[in-house]
């Protein structure tokens, strides 16, 4: 563990001088890393805020303080909170469904199959595609006029439905499309959550004549509770987060159907160069983030105390 | 009715089960697939309907067009060079913290490890900005070191807390009996610690590699000149240029960016999974 094990100090003074010298060498082991997260991402966040007070333009060399200015034109903004909404429906929408798939997948997974590892090999691909590459490759498939899907839906007597170019289609798209990018995730973490619980317990169960859908309510999903309680936040933040697939895909439209707040604030930023006003978006979306963060730790605690 | 016996019944359920995961799979595959078919169609065939689902006379048009007339190798190239990059600094950067989170002991070590792993909770997303304006201000717009510092810092509360996780998972007796036997910090760290952590440094290596080679968004944002911009946004100016005519050159061109995370997650699953389910759970 360390050097002042070793020998014994004789005097108070040495050994609190060691231990002064000791303390400053795990800082030296830790400070590079501490510097990046420091700068990077602590500093940033606070220079953030900063910067949503001042009519902060690329455009222009003068940026004047303007103190709440950018909130209050925030709040009167309609495309601001039709922005915001539409990311709280796509996160209601997208956290439990991602959640539930890679749930009934782990679960199958879970089963004593041969060649299980094959299809969760299959299953997991789609994680590691990147979210734009997904969205081109959606895109072609749910092409209205000479995308796959539509052709197998009119084969099937269902017709073509107009997916990229309706707001509700448009929207749907999206939703699918970063299903298909985000269950793996859910996946992966409940199949190892599952694995962690001991067999017997099920055995017990089986003997005590409880049958599978109430094993699955009474041990399986209390014992991976925390899994999910983790997935629930990261997959909120994922979603909250997420522009890649809406520059792929539909660039906020038709119209604003697709204008989530992260793209929103991202056009803003870079397409209208008002930095200062798209700042003041991003601190609201990072305050939406921390309280959910803190949610969910305050959730975590109450359960282990 | 013939009763079934048990094993009848569970024999019955695994076929329903194996009928069902394929499908699934085909279903989770069929983007990739389908994008592999239009890749390799003649291109005057693509907009043909009905649509035939494996071409008659594939063609690797697409793919030679792509790689001679597009920059996209060496966009390719500069997406090595930054995930290349984020990766051995984040793991060298990143294994030391851990060690001495692991291992030393001074005040203030839980809270800053703490602030470490809350740092997930603040997305790139909304910092963009200010490390734009940060970036511009050093002169870093459009270089590589911009990506790498942002990526790695990025990453950092994850590698953090993966490698602290191996190494509490090793004896304390070897640190303490290479002490004795007169080895410094370094050493234990460089002879002792890195090599029996190679599992957890593989699994961080993936993580990182993974994240930083399918970035976007800052990349998009940081890089302006065509030659050293990485493959993500590459391809959406790509896909801007050629969307109205040429789905088999987008095709082509997402599937050979999609080559190196694909080989990783072939050969390295393992790590990949380990990485995962590690880093996410926490607290």
């Amino acid at each position: 563990m360390s050097a002042s094990t070793r020998t014994e100090p004789t005097t108070k003074t040495r050994r609190r001088r060691r231990r002064v010298t000791y303390s400053l060498s795990e800082f030296l082991w830790i400070a590079p890393a501490a510097a990046f997260v420091i700068f990077f991402t602590f500093f940033a966040a606070v220079f953030a805020v900063r910067i949503s007070f001042y009519d902060y333009s690329l455009a222009s060399v003068v940026r004047p303080f303007v103190g709440l200015g950018n909130y209050i034109q925030l709040w009167n903004d309609s495309a601001y909170w039709h922005s915001m909404g539409l990311s709280f429906l796509f996160a209601a929408i997208d956290v439990p469904l991602t959640i539930l798939i890679g749930f009934i997948l782990a679960l199958m997974l879970n089963q004593p199959l041969a060649g299980r590892s094959v299809f969760r090999s299959a299953l997991l691909l789609p994680w590691v595609i990147s979210m734009v590459i997904a969205g081109y490759m959606l895109k072609w498939i749910f092409s209205d006029s000479a995308g796959i899907l539509n052709y197998f839906l009119t084969e099937l007597g269902f017709g073509r439905v107009r997916w990229l170019s309706t707001a509700w289609g448009a929207f749907s798209t999206i939703a699918i499309s970063h299903a298909w990018k985000a269950y793996p995730f859910g996946m992966v973490i409940l199949l190892a959550g599952l694995q962690g619980i001991p067999k017997d317990l099920y055995e017990v169960a089986e003997i005590d004549g409880a049958n599978a859908f109430q094993r699955l309510i009474n041990i399986t999903i209390p014992f991976l509770v925390p899994q999910f309680l983790i997935l629930f936040i990261l997959r909120t933040l994922n979603s909250f987060n997420m522009v890649d697939i809406i520059f792929a895909m539909t660039q906020g439209g038709p119209g604003n159907a697709t204008e989530f707040v992260s793209f929103y604030m991202y056009q803003r930023a870079f397409a209208y160069l008002d930095l200062g006003y798209a700042t003041a978006i991003a601190v609201t979306i990072l305050v939406v983030n921390i309280v959910l963060a803190l949610v969910y730790l305050r959730v975590l605690r109450s359960r282990t105390t | 009715m013939p009763t079934l016996t048990r094993r009848q019944r569970l024999a019955s359920a695994h076929g329903l089960l194996y009928v069902a995961l394929t499908v699934i799979s085909l279903v989770a595959l069929f983007p990739l697939l389908w994008t592999l078919m239009t890749s390799i169609t003649p291109r005057d065939q693509i907009y043909q309907w009905p649509p035939s689902l494996i071409p008659n006379q594939p063609t690797a048009e697409a793919y030679t067009a792509v790689l001679q007339k597009t920059q996209l190798p060496r966009n390719f190239l500069n997406s090595i060079i930054v995930a290349g990059s984020t990766v051995a600094l984040s793991l060298l950067v990143g294994s030391m913290a851990a060690f001495r989170f692991a291992r030393g002991r001074f005040p203030g070590k839980d809270l800053i490890l703490f602030l470490f792993v809350a740092t997930i909770m603040i997305p790139g997303l909304s910092n963009i900005i200010p490390l734009y304006i940060i970036m511009r201000r050093l002169s870093l717009l459009n270089t590589y070191t911009a990506l790498v510092l942002v990526y790695t810092a990025g990453n950092m509360p994850l590698v953090v807390w993966l490698l602290r996780g191996f190494i509490d998972g090793l004896p304390i007796e070897l640190d303490e009996s290479a002490v004795i036997d007169g080895a410094t910090t370094f050493q234990v760290f460089r002879h002792i610690i890195l090599p029996l952590i190679a599992p957890g440094l593989a699994a961080a290596a993936v993580l990182t590699f993974v994240n930083a080679w399918n970035e976007f968004l800052v990349a998009l944002t940081f890089i302006q000149s065509a030659s050293k911009r990485t493959l993500q946004p590459a391809i959406q100016q790509f896909v801007g240029y050629y969307e109205q005519t040429e789905w088999t050159y987008i095709a082509a061109a997402t599937l050979i960016a999609c080559v190196p995370v694909v080989i990783v997650f072939l050969f390295l699953q393992r790590a990949l999974i380990a990485g995962l389910t590690a880093g996410s759970v926490k607290g």
